[in-house]
């Protein structure tokens, strides 16, 4: 299976404004592949760095070390027109579809924005490709006259996804797609962006909160905490059994999966958990039901068992 | 006695132009120490419904109703004084967007201190004291520096459970709480509806849930009231309309989501309905679900009334489901 997308030690740190030597690690030392035609879901809570990774991933944004490697060529190593080249190949859709859209702009300026600026397609030809995308997203052609406020926030999300599309990109990156949309939207949205998988062979970094979304669309699954990889598995190895105490934790806190993780997920040693906070040791034990002396004094290194890795040094086992 | 009994409870909006109807004679009852869930798409009525109960709808708004009763007084006999009153010592609302619904420029204990005051305790020393006081029982660790600090300073989920503390301050009989936990991660999502739960337990506070989770419902909810487009569509026990909906707007929400342990198996899809709610002044004739409707007909452009369904409950739909139909027939279930 060939690799769409590698991510290699990557870190970004941000210093914090006004406070001498106080750096945030909002990506650290993170390693994944996504392969090709498949889809790899990235959880956490707010603050556990997903957002940043989507903002790296795409060249927002520079990482401060590590590399990311499309189609298998690292970006760093280019530079220029080529590294353009390279990151047509990996495109994002935003959270909400009604401000990542220009409201004073019409979709198809919106759409073949991108194409006039990225390749030396004529005004026929690129209006050809709005029409091919448009209806693949499942819009009517002549949508293309109109603005976007004109569209209700499932159409503006389609809408999204078409722009994301014109580069013929190999990787999307869906930061929160379906959390401005409503629950019968959401399965519209969700169900294009399996449609488009299966047609044209994308591969997708699904960054979501819902569990239940991401059991059923993703093949793998990163979850992360404070930058951190903490647990990453194929949905099988994540959803029937998860081994970090976070990934529980997470999963107990969903209605629907509580049944699963039935275990109390309080934290038990108040005193520990308030060292922890301060120490250096691993980034999850302050909130960890089954924190230890150690999990204070040093920081766990990633297991590998097969394909499934986990961020603990006492793994749960169910 | 029912807590909370609401017959034909209308709301409209009139403009110059044209009378916008946002709430379409809904009735329900809640019994006391009852939870109650409220489950729709956004624009279908669900928090005008919760603003139209505490009496603070806009003042464009216009509000009919045959009986509107609050723990057995009828509210739409009291004046507009008399009402606020007595609303404000019986029944508290929390939103959805604590940091929204706090005043950034004050202290969380002079807040707190002023809907204590509201409820009759005089002495500042006595404020302070039930304000750390409610502040425990809604689990903040040290309460006596929390009432100190600001609510910028506090998280998301501890300035819930400040909106929390203050709704429980008048110890009212009702709790609406309007979507709590979506602005909230999710390990504190759980966190806030346990405690929601423990305060309607141990108070024996009836609870109204506005949601569009279905598994918060299921594990929390006694009774569950499905709305779309200011309409109830269906009003059941919680157990009856997550196993068996008999209405097909029902059972296209619990289609949408996908199901725990259902994965990506190709081809596979998950149910949508076609198209979006409608806006309120352009409301389909008849049915307002019809449109988007998989089992629609010919009937359906006469309104469908909200009928009783023995031995489940009431369901607004000319051709409701069967019993043990589990399935909308649909072409976009399996491609």
């Amino acid at each position: 299976m060939s690799i769409a997308l590698e991510v290699k030690n990557l870190s970004k740190n941000y210093r914090l404004l006004g406070l001498k030597n106080r750096v945030i690690n909002a990506l650290d030392n993170l390693s994944f592949k996504l392969e090709k035609g498949k889809t790899l879901a990235i959880v956490g809570e707010s603050g556990s760095g997903k957002s940043t990774l989507a903002k790296q991933l795409v060249g927002i944004d520079e990482p401060t070390s590590g590399s990311i490697l499309i189609d298998e060529i690292d970006i760093s190593s280019v530079s220029g027109k080529a590294r353009k080249q390279l990151h047509r190949k990996v495109r994002m859709v935003f959270q909400n579809p009604a401000s990542s859209l220009n409201p004073n702009a019409r979709i198809d300026q919106i759409l073949t924005e991108s194409l006039r600026i990225n390749t030396n397609l004529d005004a026929n030809q690129r209006n050809e490709k709005l029409q091919r995308i448009l209806k693949q997203v499942g819009l009517q052609g002549e949508h293309y006259k109109k603005f976007p406020h004109m569209f209700s926030g499932g159409q503006q999300q389609r809408i999204a996804i078409a722009r994301a599309l014109m580069l013929d990109p190999s990787v999307i990156v869906a930061d929160e797609p379906l959390s401005a949309l409503d629950v019968s939207v959401q399965a519209q949205i969700l169900n294009l962006i399996m449609d488009l998988q299966e047609n044209i062979n994308l591969s997708i970094v699904f960054i979501s909160h819902d569990l239940g979304v991401v059991e059923h669309i993703a093949d793998h699954v990163l979850v992360m905490y404070r930058g951190q990889l903490m647990e990453y598995g194929s949905v099988a190895q994540i959803f029937d059994s998860p081994k970090h105490p976070y990934t529980r934790k997470l999963l107990a806190s969903t209605p629907s999966y509580r049944n699963r993780c039935k275990e109390s997920m309080e934290v038990v040693n108040l005193e520990l958990s308030k060292r922890a906070k301060k120490s250096n040791g691993c980034v999850f034990a302050h909130r960890c039901h089954y924190a230890q002396e150690r999990c204070v004094e040093s920081q766990p290194v990633i297991i590998h068992q097969d394909e499934h890795q986990i961020r603990c040094f006492t793994p749960v086992e169910k | 006695m029912s807590l909370l009994h609401i017959e034909n409870l209308s709301v409209d909006f009139v403009t110059s132009r044209q009378r916008l109807n946002v709430l379409d004679k809904v009735s329900l009852r809640m019994q006391a120490g009852e939870v109650l869930g409220v489950v729709g798409e956004s624009g279908s009525g669900k928090s005008m419904l919760a603003l139209a109960i505490m009496g603070i709808l806009s003042s464009r708004a216009q509000m009919t109703a045959d009986y509107l009763a609050l723990n057995g007084v009828d509210l739409m006999k009291l004046s507009l004084e008399q009402r606020r009153r007595f609303v404000a010592m019986n029944a508290s609302i929390i939103f959805q967007s604590p940091q929204n619904s706090l005043n950034p420029s004050f202290k969380i204990g002079s807040q707190l201190c002023e809907t204590i005051e509201l409820h009759g305790t005089r002495s500042s020393k006595k404020q302070k004291d039930k304000a750390i006081e409610l502040l425990d029982n809604v689990g903040i660790l040290e309460p006596e520096k929390i009432v100190s600090l600001y609510p910028h300073q506090l998280s998301g989920g501890m300035n819930q459970r400040v909106m929390i503390a203050m709704a429980i301050a008048a110890e009212p009989r009702l709790l609406i709480a309007d979507e709590p936990t979506t602005a909230l991660d999710v390990t504190i999502q759980s966190q806030i509806i346990e405690l929601l739960l423990k305060l309607n337990r141990s108070r024996e506070m009836g609870l109204m849930l506005i949601t569009h989770d279905f598994a918060l419902l299921a594990e929390s909810t006694q009774k569950v009231c499905v709305m779309y487009s200011g309409q109830i569509m269906e009003n059941a026990p919680t157990k009856k309309v997550l196993m068996q909906p008999r209405h097909p707007y029902s059972r296209a929400l619990l289609d949408s989501m996908p199901h725990v342990g259902e994965r990506h198996l190709k081809g596979q899809r998950l149910f949508s309905l076609s198209g979006s709610i409608p806006p309120i002044d352009h409301l389909p004739v008849g049915c307002r679900l019809g449109p988007r409707c998989p089992r629609a007909d010919k009937q359906c452009v006469k309104s469908p009334r909200l009928d009783r369904i023995e031995g489940h409950g009431q369901v607004r739909c000319h051709f409701p489901l069967v019993a043990n139909e589990s399935q909308l027939e649909s072409k976009s279930k399996t491609k």
